[in-house]
């Protein structure tokens, strides 16, 4: 017994624990099914973007979008949106249906474990397909004239992106441990309701929705006002300084987190198989 | 090391396990039961898997649930198959090793040394898919216990293994519980059982019928109804003997005339009673057979007492 405390006390389940679930699933994705998926995810929007900006003209026509910058928000949104859908919302699906659940789990912490590291590792991976699709727009964008400061606004959107996949995947990770069996159709759901719906109320009640802090962030970061005049902005969203969205953001996603770990610790998850 | 105090667990209205009381010490146990009886049930509120809808769990001391740490001391070899297809078994063993809370160093080192105890050391870098029925076993084994656990539980772990695949696991968990580690070991299959020598717990519907050495449940069964066969040269005269004086339920004398078929509530009476009848009388006996002979009458008796067809 001393004996097998000693070993278990010279062991380090965190970040040991973490770190080997999300390497492992790294790894995984390295298998030539998921990285065409990654592909095709991040190829969508600079494919998008040369056929609207760069084929009219290679026709001999002409572009006249008023914000192109828009555009390549929303394509790359939907991206890593799709993304995130794809590896952190299905933490527990995914377990239970390839039956190495009851393996993980089994494991000191190794439900803690199993989230955060399957989470570290969608996000990581969101964060790849999120660059390459937001660079590769940009530089389309900038070689067909439609954008004129290319490194503001990919620096910008970077940060703005950066966050966005650490709340949301917090946020969707959450939903998979509750709607585990539905996780997708659920995470969907909430996306309508929440980042549609209630981001576009201009009262109080879209402080709860992530969109519409992200976007609040953008407009300041880049100096955007729309409309261009500041009372009237000020008016439509609020006057909010970037701390507050920043904090709203941190809470939204700890919260988020905290639910997932205390559901994942306390819920019986179990395949057919296991009962 | 484990003990259930009127453990109940229901998966809505559907019973898992039933009031299951037991208390188990180190050594080797198998856990013995029809397929759907509730053994993977009851593997899993010992590993805090599933929490008891009534009755208190331990082990090693403490509630599992609220305790996964001390997963780090058991080893689970689970009988439901991984479906990880592009995945190497180096890399899988690695990663639960890890999880153990090993280095990654200290993990792909420990990975290795199991694999290789299960002699898998020529397939470490190829893809699970490609494995056999048989292999994928020992890789399961493999993850169970490279952390080097001191109770190592194995659900079905003969399953697809070929007669030398089940000769060298026998002879790998009979090691096991030679070098003073504790095992459980459940099966639906008896003989595989039996071949690691250990003490059972033998589980049917969601209950548990018997638990302790073959010897305790002998004796249990002695004293529990059961059926007995009895070849002998006078069997009528016999079983009027034997009605009179042991609580005799039912006797039937079979076709050929020399075997006395008698079901009681007490096998341990007609064995105390049958040298005495037999001395005074002078009652040829030439062969005596109860369900009590092997564990395997002895597993069909109590499932048959458990359903109430004694």
């Amino acid at each position: 017994m001393e004996k097998a405390d000693g070993i278990a006390s010279r062991r380090a389940i965190w970040p040991n624990g973490p770190l080997a679930t999300c390497a492992f699933e790294i790894t995984r994705s390295l298998s030539v099914q998921r990285i065409a998926v990654a592909i095709v995810l991040a190829a969508f929007p600079p494919v998008m973007m040369f056929l609207i900006f760069v084929v009219p003209r290679l026709a001999g026509g002409s572009v006249n979008i008023a914000v192109p910058e828009f555009l390549i928000i929303a394509m790359v949104s939907i991206v890593c949106f799709l993304s995130l859908l794809l590896w952190s919302s299905t933490i527990v699906d995914a377990e239970l249906e390839g039956k190495t659940w009851v393996y993980t789990a089994s494991r000191p912490r190794g439900r803690i474990s199993n989230l955060l590291g399957k989470l570290l590792a969608a996000m990581i991976q969101s964060m790849a397909v999120t660059t390459v699709a937001l660079t590769g727009s940009v530089v389309i964008a900038r070689l067909a004239g439609a954008v004129y400061n290319p490194l503001h606004l990919l620096g910008t959107l970077l940060a703005m992106f950066a966050i966005a996949i650490v709340v949301y995947g917090c946020v969707l990770s959450f939903l998979g441990t509750f709607f585990f069996k539905r996780a997708m159709v659920a995470c969907v759901a909430w996306a309508l309701v929440s980042e549609l719906f209630l981001a576009g109320i201009p009262a109080v009640v879209r402080f709860l929705s992530v969109r519409y802090h992200l976007q609040e962030l953008v407009f300041r970061w880049y100096r955007w006002l729309f409309p261009a005049n500041l009372d009237d902005y000020r008016a439509l969203y609020g006057d909010y300084g970037i701390w507050t969205h920043l904090g709203v953001l941190a809470l939204i996603g700890s919260a988020a987190l905290a639910a997932a770990l205390w559901r994942i610790t306390s819920h019986e998850y179990l395949s057919a198989d296991d009962s | 090391m484990i003990e259930l105090e009127g453990v109940t667990k229901l998966y809505g209205t559907v019973i898992g396990v039933n009031d299951i009381h037991l208390k188990l010490g180190t050594g080797a146990w198998g856990l013995l039961g029809p397929n759907g009886s509730g053994k993977t049930t009851l593997i899993n509120l010992v590993l805090g898997q599933l929490r008891p809808t009534l009755g208190q769990v331990r082990l090693f001391g403490v509630n599992p649930w609220k305790n996964s740490h001390l997963l780090g001391r058991v080893g689970l070899c689970p009988a439901v198959e991984p479906n990880l297809p592009g995945v190497t078994a180096r890399q899988w063993v690695t990663c639960l090793t890890r999880m153990q809370g090993f280095s990654a160093a200290d993990a792909r080192e420990r990975a290795v040394r199991a694999l290789t105890t299960m002699r898998m050391e020529q397939a470490l870098d190829r893809p699970m898919r490609d494995y056999s029925l048989g292999m994928r076993q020992r890789v399961k084994l493999a993850q169970a216990i490279a952390h080097d656990p001191e109770l190592l539980i194995l659900d079905e772990p003969f399953n697809g293994l070929d007669p030398v695949g089940r000769f060298e696991m026998t002879r790998y968990l009979l090691d096991w519980v030679r070098d003073g580690r504790s095992l459980i070991l459940s099966s639906h299959v008896l003989h595989e059982v039996e071949t690691v020598q250990p003490s059972f717990l033998l589980i049917s519907g969601g209950r548990l019928l018997a638990s302790g050495s073959p010897q305790d449940v002998r004796q249990m069964l002695a004293d529990s109804p059961a059926r007995m066969t009895i070849r002998t040269d006078q069997p009528q005269r016999l079983a009027s003997r034997l009605v009179t004086e042991c609580p005799i339920t039912q006797v039937r004398i079979g076709d050929d005339g020399e075997t006395l078929e008698v079901s009681t509530q007490s096998a341990a009476a007609i064995r105390s009673i049958l040298p005495v009848i037999v001395a005074e009388t002078g009652i040829l006996v030439r062969e005596l057979h109860s369900a009590d002979e092997s564990l395997k009458h002895l597993f069909s008796t109590l499932m048959r007492f458990h359903r109430g067809e004694s």
